[in-house]
């Protein structure tokens, strides 16, 4: 059964223009221009239970509003959501007690108390048990390596450290459906891997859903076995990040670094040259035939070092982006 | 039980804020002492009757008001439309299981609590500088405890006020022209500037129909034992209409505010 079913959502956001200066508030209070943005555009996708799903898609491309959408916070302008067979926007108890919405950039934690305080207060909102309250705090303090600072006044802690304790307090009800928008976003690189191996391992432990959006690719790569590509509030792509390198890029990059300069003539038969400043040379080769064109390089060329590798996801997702089709 | 432990912890978050409210709350003393000083003249000295007040009943209300408007009158329309709708943090209140109309109340009491007991503390102070003097109470239980009714009444009439008129923020930008023209008004009808019955007869009569006086002027002359028990009885239940109103209206606004509620941000 699908955790998570979308039909044909939509939301516009209906803003004004305003001029600036004065006369453009003059302007504005007789005449308001009105504009709408079609931040979600007629989307559909299901998930089903237990999968981590990217999405992704460039600044604006409409990622926040779906999930806004799909936690309940925003009323769909049109279309259908259902998650785990409740209409989100309804905003009824027992569904908002099986999901979380994190967003990077925005808390629910209180600034002048230790963590522990929010922690305890949503035990009380989400109704959670004290042995249970325990058994949580004590599992993602350890794997988050929060025990430190969760008595500590929130404003007191590092960037990387409130993240910590926004994930605990948005996990302390154990959410079956999680919506993580950037959550990575801001941190360190160490940071960074540590959250993502949490998030891979709170998707397994529980088998809960989750729904990522990240502007790293790495987070993606490493987490997700599917993705959705939107923009312009539109899916482009919804498939196997696997599917999607073989239906996109089926070609292989290798990079060889030369002994001496060849000739350039016979370098155009060897394959495509996606760029060149000696020593190095970096070819695009069919990924089919990579294994005969790799030894013809190899046979025709002096070469001090080969590697032979598949395209940069992020390339590949550029690609798409700029020419707009999947 | 679960909103009282809700409420001990919005409690502690509070106090971290003592020291700022403390503050403003001596600037608000400026208001009741100054006028109580122009009473002093118009009554001479206290030798004669204003509209049937003596000094003495004029200084009591006085003084109460400092406690009743710190007590009983919600401000919570700035956090729900300035922090909670414009800025967004209504998104953290909207995702998780509980009522927004009641986490805010529960948010709202500690801060009354507080600025109550600033108020009670000021007053005791002059209580004792004046040997109680200048303090009117009720005397009988009946009247003590309808009265305690109608000041509870009076701090909900305040918050489902304040409550709708910061939901209005889901439709207008610029709501502070708005809260002012309110608090001027509240100030007059609500029995700020002098007792009801000293005002101008229609003007009066206005204050007794609006919903203000039930705030602040019906809890005060409640609590200093003006009314008989059938009068008391009459506030209470033209406070509860008032509540009724205010509560269905909130509902009405806030079902549709919530649809037109984007949550700002990323
Ligand atoms: N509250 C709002 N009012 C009006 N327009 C909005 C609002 N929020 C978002 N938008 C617009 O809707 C579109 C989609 O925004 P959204 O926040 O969903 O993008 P996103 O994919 O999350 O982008 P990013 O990667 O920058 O976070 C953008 O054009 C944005 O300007
Ligand atoms: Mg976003």
């Amino acid at each position: 059964m699908a955790v998570i079913t979308v039909n044909h959502l939509s939301k516009t956001y209906k803003t004004y223009r305003k001029q600036p200066g004065f006369m453009g508030s003059l302007k504005s209070l007789v005449a308001r221009e009105y504009e709408r943005v079609h931040a979600v555009d007629d989307i559909s996708f299901q998930v089903e239970e237990g999968e981590l799903v990217g999405f992704i898609g460039p600044n604006g491309a409409g990622k926040t509003t779906s999930l806004k959408c799909l936690s309940g916070l925003l009323y769909p302008s049109s279309g259908e959501v259902k998650v785990l067979g409740y209409t989100p926007f309804d905003r009824k108890s027992p569904f908002l007690k099986q999901i979380s919405l994190v967003m990077g950039q925005k808390n629910q934690l209180w600034w002048d108390l230790p963590g522990m305080e929010t922690l305890l207060l949503n035990k009380e909102i989400y109704e959670v048990s004290e042995s249970r309250f325990k058994e949580v705090v004590h599992d993602l303090s350890k794997i988050l390596e929060a025990e430190d600072f969760l008595h500590i006044p929130v404003r007191k802690l590092s960037l990387g450290q409130r993240m910590k304790m926004e994930l605990m307090a948005a996990l302390i009800h154990s959410p079956k459906v999680l919506f993580l928008d950037e959550p990575t976003i801001g941190l360190d690189v160490v940071m960074q891997k540590n959250l993502r191996e949490f998030i891979k391992e709170y998707n397994r432990k529980y088998s809960a859903t989750i729904l990522l959006t990240s502007h790293y690719m790495g987070d993606v790569e490493e987490l997700c076995k599917r993705i959705i590509m939107i923009n312009h509030g539109k899916i482009l792509f919804d498939g196997l990040l696997s599917d999607l390198v073989k239906k996109h890029a089926p070609y292989k990059i290798i990079s060889v670094v030369l002994k001496n300069a060849p000739n350039p003539k016979k370098l155009e038969e060897l394959g495509e040259i996606k760029s060149y400043h000696y020593p190095e040379l970096v070819f695009r080769v069919q990924a089919e035939t990579s294994g005969h064109s790799a030894a013809k390089i190899l046979q025709t060329l002096e070469v001090e070092d080969v590697n032979i590798e598949d395209p940069q996801i992020e390339d590949i997702i550029r690609d798409i982006f700029s020419t707009q089709q999947a | 039980m679960r909103y009282v432990r809700i409420f001990f912890l919005t409690f502690q978050q509070v106090f971290e804020q003592r020291g700022r409210s403390f503050v403003w709350f001596l600037i608000s003393l400026w208001g009741p002492l100054i006028t109580l000083l122009f009473w002093r003249g118009a009554t001479n000295g206290g030798k004669t009757l204003i509209g049937g007040w003596s000094l003495q009943e004029l200084s009591s209300y006085y003084f109460f008001m400092i406690i009743a408007s710190s007590l009983l009158i919600s401000n919570i329309e700035d956090d729900v439309s300035r922090f909670d709708i414009q800025l967004g943090n209504l998104t953290k209140y909207l995702t998780r299981p509980i009522n927004y109309l009641h986490i805010k109340f529960i948010e709202d009491i500690p801060y009354r609590i507080l600025k109550g007991i600033f108020g009670v503390i000021v007053c005791l102070v002059f209580f004792i500088l004046l040997k109680g003097k200048f303090f009117i109470f009720a005397q009988d239980i009946a009247t003590i405890f309808l009265a305690i009714i109608i000041c509870v009444g009076g701090f909900l009439l305040s918050y489902m006020f304040k409550m709708i008129l910061g939901v209005i923020a889901f439709w207008l930008i610029e709501v502070r022209g708005i809260y002012e023209a309110v608090d001027v008004t509240m100030f007059v009808f609500a029995g700020s500037v002098m007792p009801l019955s000293l005002l101008p007869h229609i003007i009066a009569t206005i204050g007794y129909v609006l919903p203000f006086s039930y705030m602040i002027y019906f809890p005060i002359i409640a609590v200093e034992g003006k009314l008989s028990v059938m009068a008391l009885c009459g506030v209470i239940s033209v406070q509860a209409v008032w509540l009724l109103i205010f509560f269905l209206l909130y509902q009405f606004l806030w079902i549709r505010g919530i649809k037109k509620f984007s949550g700002v941000g990323q």
